[in-house]
């Protein structure tokens, strides 16, 4: 490898606490870069093909047995001074116990970085251990270490005893806190105190291999291929992402939750467990009172211009936290505008909760207003809840379900099914939100009707950074689309797709490419790693990987079936508000979207799959 | 005689110190609006949206929640809200 990669890839078995290296493989790696990409296609050929050649159908494949997979990825880009907001790595898996669909979650922090300076660009971890185990990398040296005494502390302890433990500079701890070890089906893993893989319960996975942090630090520096070239990129992007009012101004002063005003305007908020899409108190929860009420300073993740992230606090009162993070815009929506809970501090001290005990906000949030209005339809019985009072609106509630949850305690059991288990369970389906069992985010697509197709078809289920439309048709970037049409928009949710399977192997942040896009990303990898891609080759290699997980999602069965919405949002119409009278019409949309992808059934055919050089 | 509320979002409410003003229009003209609401705010903020043949592509700007691109008519009744905010992002 000419440069970006440190070049190799680590498996760690914690079944019989066997270690192997392996070099990163320039073919795959020309293909599918890194990331994502890189462990989809291991995970394809090195695990599902052998299980199916041995009989074992990826069906059964159990998310929380020995046999589930999980990978820490970096890609060429990650930790590269200089690059845009290079601090960040994927998280991957065979199957998410969420959604039975592939596992995946991105993360910022420190973690990517210090796991490339560990001397891995790459970590797969086969197997289940007996007893609650952690992995040490320092500087390539690997070892399985026993957690017995870490188990049960939250993410923040960990995080601490870990690093104090290995006391080297570039030390970053990922871990699962209390919710991961009791297998809570949306339980994260949380790395740098409060940066979070948050979606598709992968904390779980970690808690069924007992393995509680991997712990990496070094001093590896990855190369890069072409110093001249690399020179005058960085200045060049660093220039352009100071002078983007977004990158430059709008994320840095205000964060994420800068949105909630304007989702909120456009009439696009869920409220109330998404029974409708305007609220006219939600400037109590908003990114501009965030700034002016409770924060202190921002907090960067490795090597980022932009710094998004907030440090904020509560001084006084119930729900005081004189340090936390956060919170993000989906998790104040989740938390706060989907619960009908106005008081922020409430909001942020379930947020801070939900990153101490190690819990995916959005689908906590979506849970709790699923179950206040099975609740309030009197679909839950009161001895249920065993003293909750979920009504909606209710900010003691909220922040109790929190912890009840992470420990499944009382009705803290049921919740930690998630949103679509639940409502199954007190015969209303339909009110869960949520798609392929992921709790959709904070983005009402009857008022957005692009972002609705991308939830329906989201290889991971239910999320928005897919295929993030609202760029285009809310916020105007790269250009302001009709928000309220459906048309044009299958091409849209295509290209936002394809792009961010290649942001998410690069890897760094994808809130770069409110600045950036496939032209640049084929220039830094040129620079970086030494290739000579084109524009057209990198959304290539972004179609690629999304259709090889696409194939992998059909072996568990998943297929056009399951690329739909909750029957609210195609069958009841948007109350009131801008997009009043607005349902998705999904359906004109997802046949514009399969045809462009060339596929049948929701699944990639073998033309399309020899089309794009993918190799079964 | 109609009444429009204009609201201010983000930097733009730091930067003229209010969240919401309302407007008495003869018209119902979203350039007299706003240019009415410069007389309040200063001009300054009559730059913040329009250009010299209509409003500024740069900021969000929303007539009734809707993006003023896609309105057709920009004819304001009583009690139609203006929101407009600066280039933002967040995910
Ligand atoms: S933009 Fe925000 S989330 Fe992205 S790398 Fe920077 S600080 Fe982290």
């Amino acid at each position: 490898m000419k440069g970006g990669y440190i070049g190799k890839t680590l498996f760690v078995n914690l079944t019989d606490g066997t270690i192997r290296e392996e070099p990163i493989d320039p073919g795959i790696a020309e293909k599918y870069i890194g990331g994502k990409g890189y462990a989809l296609y291991v995970l394809y050929r090195r695990y599902l093909k052998e299980y199916m050649s041995k009989g074992v159908s990826p069906r059964d494949i159990d998310p929380l047995g020995p046999e589930n997979v999980l990978v820490f990825a970096t890609g060429p880009i990650t930790g590269i001074v200089g690059i845009p907001s290079p601090g960040r790595y994927h998280v991957m898996a065979l199957r998410s116990p969420l959604t039975g669909s592939v596992g995946s979650a991105n993360s910022g922090g420190e973690f990517g970085p210090f796991m490339k300076f560990a001397g891995y660009d790459m970590i797969f971890i086969e197997g289940a251990a007996e007893k609650p185990v952690y992995i040490e990398i320092v500087n390539g040296h690997v070892d399985i270490r026993n957690a017995e005494d870490l188990w049960g502390l939250n993410t923040f302890t960990t995080t601490r005893v870990l690093r104090e433990r290995v006391r080297h500079r570039n030390t970053s701890v990922a871990c699962i806190g209390p919710a991961g070890e009791n297998k809570v089906l949306f339980a994260n893993i949380m790395n740098d105190e409060h940066r979070a893989a948050g979606r598709t319960g992968l904390g779980a996975v970690m808690g069924s291999k007992k393995l509680k942090a991997v712990v990496v630090a070094g001093d590896h520096q990855p190369q890069v291929a072409n110093v001249e070239e690399y020179r005058k990129l960085v200045a060049e992007m660093a220039e352009r992402m100071r002078k983007n009012p977004v990158t430059g101004s709008g994320l840095p002063q205000y964060g994420t939750a800068i949105l909630v005003n304007i989702i909120n305007q456009i009439g696009g908020l869920p409220y109330k467990n998404w029974q409708t899409g305007y609220n006219p108190e939600a400037d109590k929860i908003s990114g501009e009172t965030l700034a002016s009420k409770y924060l202190i300073k921002r907090r960067p993740c490795w090597g980022c211009q932009i710094a998004c992230g907030r440090v904020t606090r509560v001084q006084f009162g119930p729900y005081q936290i004189l340090y936390t993070e956060g919170p993000e815009y989906e998790s104040v929506w989740a938390l706060g505008n989907d619960t009908g809970v106005m008081d922020l501090e409430a909001v942020i001290k379930a947020n801070h909760f939900c990153d101490e005990l190690g819990i995916d906000t959005i689908s906590m949030g979506s849970t709790i207003a699923t179950a206040m209005e099975l609740y309030e339809r009197k679909l839950i019985p009161e001895e249920d809840l065993e003293g909750l009072d979920l009504r909606f609106g209710n900010p003691a509630a909220l922040v109790e379900a929190v912890w009840r949850t992470a420990y499944k305690a009382g009705f803290g059991a049921k919740l930690a099914l998630g949103s679509k288990r639940l409502a199954e369970m007190y015969g209303a389906p339909e009110l869960s939100m949520s798609v392929k069992g992921l709790e959709l985010p904070a983005y009402d697509p009857r008022a957005a009707k692009g972002i609705g197709l991308n939830y329906a078809t989201a290889n991971r289920g239910g999320c928005h950074v897919s295929g993030y439309t609202i760029a285009s048709e809310v916020l105007g970037i790269p250009e302001k689309t009709d928000p309220l049409t459906p048309t044009g928009k299958a091409k849209l949710a295509k290209i936002f797709q394809d792009l961010t399977s290649v942001v998410n192997s690069a890897v760094n942040c994808l809130f770069t490419t409110f600045e950036i896009g496939a032209r640049d990303y084929a220039r830094l990898f040129n620079a970086v790693a030494g290739y000579s891609f084109t524009e057209e080759d990198v959304m290539r290699i972004g179609e690629r990987i999304y259709n090889l997980e696409r194939y992998i999602m059909s072996l568990y069965g998943f297929s056009a079936k399951d690329d739909t919405l909750p029957p609210r949002l195609l069958k009841e119409p948007m109350p009131e508000g801008p997009a009043k009278g607005h349902v998705v019409e999904l359906d004109v949309m997802l046949k514009e979207y399969y045809e462009l992808r060339g596929w049948v059934n929701g699944i990639p055919t073998p033309e399309k799959l020899r089309e794009l050089r993918i190799e079964l | 005689m109609v009444r429009v509320k204009i609201l201010l979002f983000a930097t733009l409410r730091d930067k003229y110190g209010v969240r919401e003003i309302e407007i008495e229009s003869e018209r119902g003209d979203f350039r007299e609006v706003i240019e009415k609401a410069g007389e309040v705010l200063g001009r300054d903020f009559i730059d913040d949206v329009l250009t010299n043949e209509g409003f500024r592509n740069d900021r969000i700007i929303l007539v009734n929640g809707r993006h003023i691109q896609f309105v057709k008519d920009l004819k304001l009744g009583e009690g139609d809200t203006i929101a407009i905010f600066p280039p933002l992002a967040g995910g």
